[in-house]
């Protein structure tokens, strides 16, 4: 078995065996220990990596022959940050949901490890068809996590998510069963290389642009996520708003700009309107929010708003300046999964104080929690894009490669920044800073080891992607000055 | 061929009407056992006998091959599940574990039997009419209950109508060509114009079917069947004659009529569209569970409808793979029901939830099959989908592929909500399933299959593509 099929079968084997386990504390630390070998392996396939070496760790052996699938893993620059990304994510859920469930402990567990295992599978997937049973099997854990160890609503929360997510997936779907038919064969690379006319390219990239639309999420499809992250419990949150929601920027970097360039550049426009209003329409809804889990989700929207309109800006733009934007949005990508990631635990830590998401209900935080004040607002800052952060790096870039395509579209792109400032920074306000009026709040603990464990681990990559950027953008340059190429290698003759 | 020769290969058949008079007459302890051993004796004379090419016999009435012995091999099998399933049925022991009740299930499958092998539409019509003269007193069986007494009596005459407008279609196609063996019909209608008599002919006849199958518009029986009858004769009734069914309509469609496909297809479309649309629109008010099945069963019957009308042999490939995985599905799920309904005869929704809290590994199970159902991956349901979808878009019906998958998510509703009873839910009353060890090991055995087809799908889809080869273009 090869490196990458370990790291998406050992955690899937690893959640069977938690459901047999009946010790709770023996449940935890063999999650945790589980996590942590993957976030090992997937360090190890980092450290192995060479950024202009193409698609690495390769195992390939023929699946299903009657349709031409194959079992096929590999990774690229695009791939393998997002890869860690998540074995990382994976591994600081566990810690997040360690005391959640309070019954069936195993299964909580058993979800979130095969829910890992087939992210990592999502990611490594160089076969079409193996990408889609990832991308749909990993529906099924992620139902149960948010409806069965969710708050109130779960139920619809949880409904919602799965049909909106299927709901684009079938159609995608269908897509790829079209694309299978006419290259016969389910090989991602294969459909790269072949020509569509301008035609199928548009209703494919209609289809696919809807079913990673969903997961972005993009405005108009963008409902399930507030109540999703509202309901779920917050290792939940964490792993969709670090991972799940990188799956559809991945999509679209994968597919929709690869297999349709035609039809990407003539569709442009529409992702990029897309992409603004989700950056200025949803930046202003999350400043009216009173739930702070909402206000993060709203926020997320919006800066997933900002990487979908890195990615498609690119044809607007000279070869050099596309690689930033590119790039911009990917690394913008990273940055918003640890940094939401962060402000989720941030969130879950006041509410296993006070079981409350009401920002109304916190203020004064600092007085009694000072570790956890500076962190958060840290956090904070790092999603308004604060120098020296993670988010800083990707959003400049996008901005200034923006700059080229028009001033007015930087505006409004730029708008991202402002109100991301606004509304993180209104929140801490109201949260952490101010006299703490409610007795709740005075009686608050400082976080707890395992708690600072996590956001400190979170805050390190969030520096360093921030204060030197160069490695990461050494590791994915490569790859996506071979997407710019294939994004921009026109299949039915249409001119630039 | 000497008729020693002819008396081996139809041994399977022999096996088992021989078994059958046996099992009616036998001490009722003997019973069950005896109809294990009829079903593995027949399961035996068919390995043991099989022809190495497909051989015609009874002067050209009835045919053997080696790949529809597997599709009736999986008959036998689905049967003995089915049957083993019925033992966990606390009502009316007397009547559903009786001689009775396991000689009509052996008959049944003589029926399909004849059905599978028929050259001859009288061939045909006979194992069809075995077989559903072997369902009708086998709903009907629980002759105290009235609800069963009526269902029985309105399956009977919707049964008996579609016989009529399945003979009257093949009493016209005889008009015109002469010929009731279904190689010659195919043969001529290949040399004759298309005229309306033909036409005509075939309507009936497929009107005939899809009043058997179940399909939209002619499946207003399906659901009041499949609510008013004992459990173990719905769970009969739902598997293997969706096999039966489908050799059926190959038989019929894809080796009698190719001639006339361009017509047929189209009206197997238009069915297929309205039985997706309606089981699965219908499906969600459900609050019964038989009866969310039931209309579940009228919209996977479409999907069969669909992989057929796309008229190809890859369509017919995926028909056969789609009921295959079907009738394990629809027999996974009525053994479910059998094992949670020990107590008593409420079938409520409702009575899914909690069943996580108190038994999760059966919680498990019935996922993996709501899951499956839906053509969720990490399960054979999924290949199914994808297949009849690959054979759909392949014949260039793209569109009818889009309005399927939508669909699709909206029957994925009704699957999920049994989902969340079972795990979101807290129980209002707590299920108490059966104690029977074994029904559970059968159970999860059944569910399990799927899951490991789906890891191995592969000499399933050759069998599945194999099958439908036998009965492309004709003979």
């Amino acid at each position: 078995m090869s490196l990458l099929g370990l790291m998406i079968w050992a955690p899937i084997a690893a959640g069977f065996a938690a459901l047999l386990l009946k010790d709770p504390a023996v449940v935890r630390r063999w999650a945790l220990a589980a996590s942590l070998f993957v976030f090992v392996l997937a360090v190890v396939a980092a450290l192995g990596f060479d950024p202009a070496g193409g698609y690495q760790w390769q195992y390939r052996v023929p699946w299903i022959p009657a349709f031409n699938i194959d079992y096929h893993l590999g990774v690229d620059g695009l791939s393998l940050p997002l890869v860690v990304l998540t074995a990382f994510i994976g591994m600081l859920a566990i810690l997040t949901g360690w005391n959640t469930a309070t019954r069936h402990i195993g299964q909580f567990f058993a979800a979130f490890l095969m829910l890992e295992g087939l992210l990592i599978g999502v990611f490594c997937a160089m076969d079409a068809a193996l990408f889609y049973i990832f991308f749909e099997a990993m529906l099924i854990p992620m139902f149960l996590i948010i409806g069965v160890w969710g708050s109130e609503n779960r139920v619809y929360a949880a409904v919602k998510f799965f049909l909106y997510t299927f709901l684009g997936s079938v159609l995608m779907l269908v897509a790829f069963v079209y694309l299978a038919i006419q290259s016969e064969s389910f090989r991602i690379t294969d459909w790269h290389a072949f020509s569509l006319s301008s035609l199928e390219q548009t209703w494919l990239f209609l289809a696919l642009l809807l079913g990673f639309a969903v997961k972005v999420p993009m405005w108009p499809v963008h409902t399930w996520l507030p109540d999703a992250h509202v309901e779920a419990p917050a290792a939940g949150s964490v792993v969709l708003a670090a991972v799940l929601l990188k799956i559809g920027g991945y999509g679209l970097l994968r597919f929709c700009l690869p297999i349709a360039p035609d039809a990407s550049l003539a569709l442009d426009g529409l992702v990029i309107g897309l992409s603004l209003i989700a950056v200025v329409y949803i930046g202003f809804t999350a400043l009216a929010q009173t739930d702070m889990k909402k206000l993060i989700a709203y926020s997320s929207i919006a800066h997933m708003g900002f990487v979908t309109l890195g990615l498609f800006i690119l044809y607007r733009l000279a070869t050099e300046t596309a690689m930033l934007s590119v790039s911009g949005a990917i690394i913008q990508m990273i940055s918003h999964g640890l940094v939401s990631a962060a402000l989720f635990v941030c969130v879950g830590v006041l509410y296993d104080r006070r079981h409350s998401r009401n920002i109304q209900d916190y203020g004064g935080v600092l007085e009694t929690m000072p570790i956890f004040g500076a962190l958060f607002v840290f956090f904070a800052l790092a999603n308004a894009g604060l120098p020296g952060t993670s988010g800083f790096v990707g959003e400049v870039m996008v901005i200034l490669a923006t700059f080229q395509a028009g001033w007015w579209l930087a505006a409004l792109a730029a708008m991202v920044v402002v109100l991301g400032a606004a509304y993180s920074l209104w929140m801490v306000r109201r949260v952490v800073f101010g006299p703490a009026e409610h007795a709740e709040v005075k009686a608050f603990q400082d976080l707890s080891g395992r708690e600072m464990l996590i956001l400190l681990a979170l805050a390190i990559p969030v520096l360093a992607v921030g204060l030197w950027p160069v490695p990461l953008l050494d590791l994915i340059e490569p790859s996506v000055a071979q997407l710019i190429d294939q994004a921009q290698a026109f299949k039915a003759g249409g001119a630039p | 061929m000497s008729v020693a020769q002819e008396m081996i290969l139809m041994l399977p058949e022999i096996v088992l009407v021989v078994g059958a008079c046996f099992v009616l007459l036998c001490p009722r302890f003997l019973a069950w056992p005896l109809t294990m051993l009829v079903l593995a004796g027949t399961v035996g004379a068919m390995v043991a006998t099989a022809p190495e090419n497909p051989t015609m016999l009874m002067t050209g009435m009835f045919e053997r091959s080696s790949e529809i012995d597997l599709l009736r091999i999986l008959i036998c099998v689905v049967t003995v599940l089915i049957l083993r399933y019925a033992r966990g049925h606390p009502i009316s022991p007397d009547r559903l574990q009786s001689n009775e009740f396991y000689t009509l299930a052996i008959f049944g499958c003589v029926g399909m039997f004849l059905i599978s092998g028929a050259e001859h539409l009288i061939t045909l019509y006979l194992g069809l009419e075995i077989l559903a003269l072997s369902l009708y007193p086998m709903i009907a069986m629980m002759r105290d209950d009235g609800r069963a007494g009526e269902v029985a009596l309105k399956y009977f005459v919707l049964g008996a109508l579609a016989s009529g407008f399945l003979l009257y279609g093949m009493s016209l196609m005889y008009a015109v060509t002469g010929t009731l063996h279904i190689g010659e019909l195919a043969s001529q209608l290949e040399q004759l114009e298309m005229n309306r008599v033909l036409l005509l002919g075939m309507v009936f006849m497929l009107a005939g079917l899809a009043f058997k199958l179940g399909a939209t518009p002619f499946h207003m029986w399906l659901p009041d069947v499949y609510d008013g009858a004992s459990i173990p004769a719905v769970t009969y009734l739902s598997a293997a004659p969706k096999i039966a069914g489908l050799l059926l309509l190959l038989r019929l469609f894809s080796d009698g009529l190719m001639a006339l496909a361009v017509d047929w297809t189209t009206l197997m479309m238009v069915l297929a569209v309205l039985s997706l649309l309606l089981g699965n629109l219908v499906a969600i008010a459900q609050t019964r569970i038989r009866r969310m099945l039931a209309y579940s069963a009228i919209a996977h019957t479409g999907f069969v409808f669909l992989a057929l009308g796309a008229g190809t042999p890859h369509g017919m490939g995926s028909a056969v793979f789609y009921t295959f995985v079907y009738a394990l599905m629809a027999a996974g799920s009525f053994g479910m029901l059998l094992l949670l309904n020990a107590r008593v005869a409420s079938e409520d929704i409702q009575d899914f939830k909690g069943l996580n809290h108190s038994h999760p590994w059966l919680a498990i199970m019935v996922l993996i099959l709501m899951f499956s159902m839906a053509g969720v991956p990490l399960t054979a349901g999924f290949y199914a989908k994808l297949y009849v979808l690959q054979a759909v878009v392949d014949a260039g019906l793209w569109p009818l592929a889009v309005v399927a998958v939508l669909l699709t998510v909206v029957g994925a509703y009704y699957y999920l909500r049994i989902v969340w009873y079972m795990y979101f839910e807290e129980a209002d009353r707590p299920a108490e399933p059966g104690e029977d060890s074994a029904h559970v090991f059968l159970v999860s055995a059944n569910a399990l299959i799927l899951v490991f087809i789906f890891a191995v799908p592969q000499p399933w889809l050759e069998m599945s593509r194999d099958v439908a080869r036998v009965f492309v273009g004709g003979q």
